[in-house]
């Protein structure tokens, strides 16, 4: 049985209010795909089914797993090579030699590429800063997606998107099918559950934030706050980099854009 | 040399499996670029003698009469190819097998199965690192 409008309803209110990502109204696929295995945890034979569960009792933590699986977890090992290109380059060099270190924080980093792409990137630019000079945050809504992040266990159609054959070898080592990033890798990167609709008060104060691919799934509201709580973490002459494809436009955009080559990053007011 | 960005760059294509040729060769040109091919190792050095050299080249590992591996040398000890990307796309998925190729020059690996936009990513990988090697862009 397929998901009715009703319950469709319920799932996409439900999903805005937990994490402010806003389901379009041709994403029923992605509530029936992304809940399914989730279903048959349950003992449900359908999703509707189990949307039913979910509109009849108030379980908290299955709710938070619903609103998770549905946040899109869509990324890539380099993805947008130039803003990799830019940061190596312009970026970081231009904050190491004015303070001698660097916080980067990876806001909404999904299942790890970002941090780790980064990470590989800083280990081969700035070796002997790395571990020490060179703080890598990174942080997601989603507990599971976290975990996975965490593990930094990757398959081949994900190493294979982006992931220059030379880094795959220098940095991870193939463990059955699969590729585990390899240790001094992963403990550069600090981990952490955070909530971009929720409270900043835990956030981290950083020199760079990457925030790329996930303005778009928020409400404008949702967006402008986002916005202005980061300009608040970052660094007065830090660096904000968002996707290729976003871009603030309310009217009390705290940021100024810098355009470097096809790259923008943005810089606070 | 140019910059294979799609836009009627060549492509020198060799794998042993037909199918495989029809399914990568079907990719590519629908990105814009020209495919000729090749059934293993010889008929791609004579493919590049009649042809000349392309803006890249994907080679398969396992391969009968000369394995892409062996090609790959073969190439490498070519002047004409010394600036040709090569993209080794293969089922050989060991990590010691990644460095083999690297080692001996290739300048991507590409690991079956793989998608679109992955072959796509690693085709601009590859020429990336040719230049990175080599220092030459004339584009």
């Amino acid at each position: 049985m397929s998901v009715r409008l009703a319950e469709f309803e319920f799932v996409r209110r439900l999903v805005r209010e937990r994490i402010g990502i806003a389901l379009g109204e041709d994403h029923a696929y992605l509530v029936e795909s992304r809940l399914a295995p989730m279903a048959r945890d349950e003992g449900c034979d359908s999703v509707a089914e189990f949307i039913g569960l979910l509109m009849a009792g108030r379980r908290e933590e299955l709710q938070v797993r619903v609103a998770e699986a549905l946040a899109t977890h869509e990324t890539s090992f380099f993805r947008d090579p130039a803003m990799f290109d830019v940061l190596g380059k312009v970026v970081l060099p231009a904050v190491l030699a004015k303070r001698g270190e660097v916080v980067i924080w990876s806001a909404a980093c999904s299942t790890g590429q970002e941090p780790l792409s980064v990470a590989m990137l800083t280990s081969g630019l700035f070796p002997e800063l790395a571990s020490d000079r060179i703080r890598m945050i990174a942080s997601d809504v989603s507990q599971e997606t976290l975990a996975k992040a965490r593990r930094a266990r990757f398959g081949q159609l994900e190493v294979n998107r982006g992931l220059p054959a030379n880094q795959l070898v220098r940095w991870f080592t193939r463990q059955g099918t699969e590729w585990q990033a390899k240790a001094e890798l992963c403990e550069r990167i600090e981990w952490r559950l955070f909530n971009l609709i929720g409270s900043f008060e835990q956030a981290p104060r950083a020199d760079v934030i990457l925030l790329r691919n996930v303005m778009i799934y928020f409400e404008e509201a949702s967006r402008k706050r986002i916005l202005h709580s980061m300009h608040r973490c970052l660094a007065p002459d830090g660096w904000l980099f968002l996707g290729a494809a976003e871009m603030p436009n309310h009217t009390d955009n705290p940021f100024r854009m810098e355009r470097h080559g096809s790259v923008t990053a943005w810089r606070p007011l | 040399m140019t910059v294979p960005d799609g836009l009627g760059s060549r492509v020198l294509l060799v794998d042993d499996s037909r199918a495989i040729r029809a399914v990568l060769r079907r990719m590519l040109q629908e990105a814009g670029f020209s495919v000729y091919e090749a059934g293993n190792g010889h008929e791609a050095l004579r493919v590049l003698d009649q042809e000349g050299v392309p803006d890249i080249a994907l080679l398969d590992w396992n391969m009968p009469e000369m394995n892409g591996y062996e090609l790959l040398l073969a190439m490498r000890a070519r002047p004409d190819c010394d600036g040709l990307p090569v993209l080794m796309v293969t089922t050989e998925s060991e990590a010691e097998q990644v460095m083999k190729a690297l080692d001996a020059g290739a300048d991507e690996y590409l690991m079956k199965p793989f998608t679109n936009e992955a072959l796509l990513a690693k085709v601009q990988l590859a020429t990336a690192r040719m230049f990175e090697r080599t220092g030459r862009c004339d584009a």
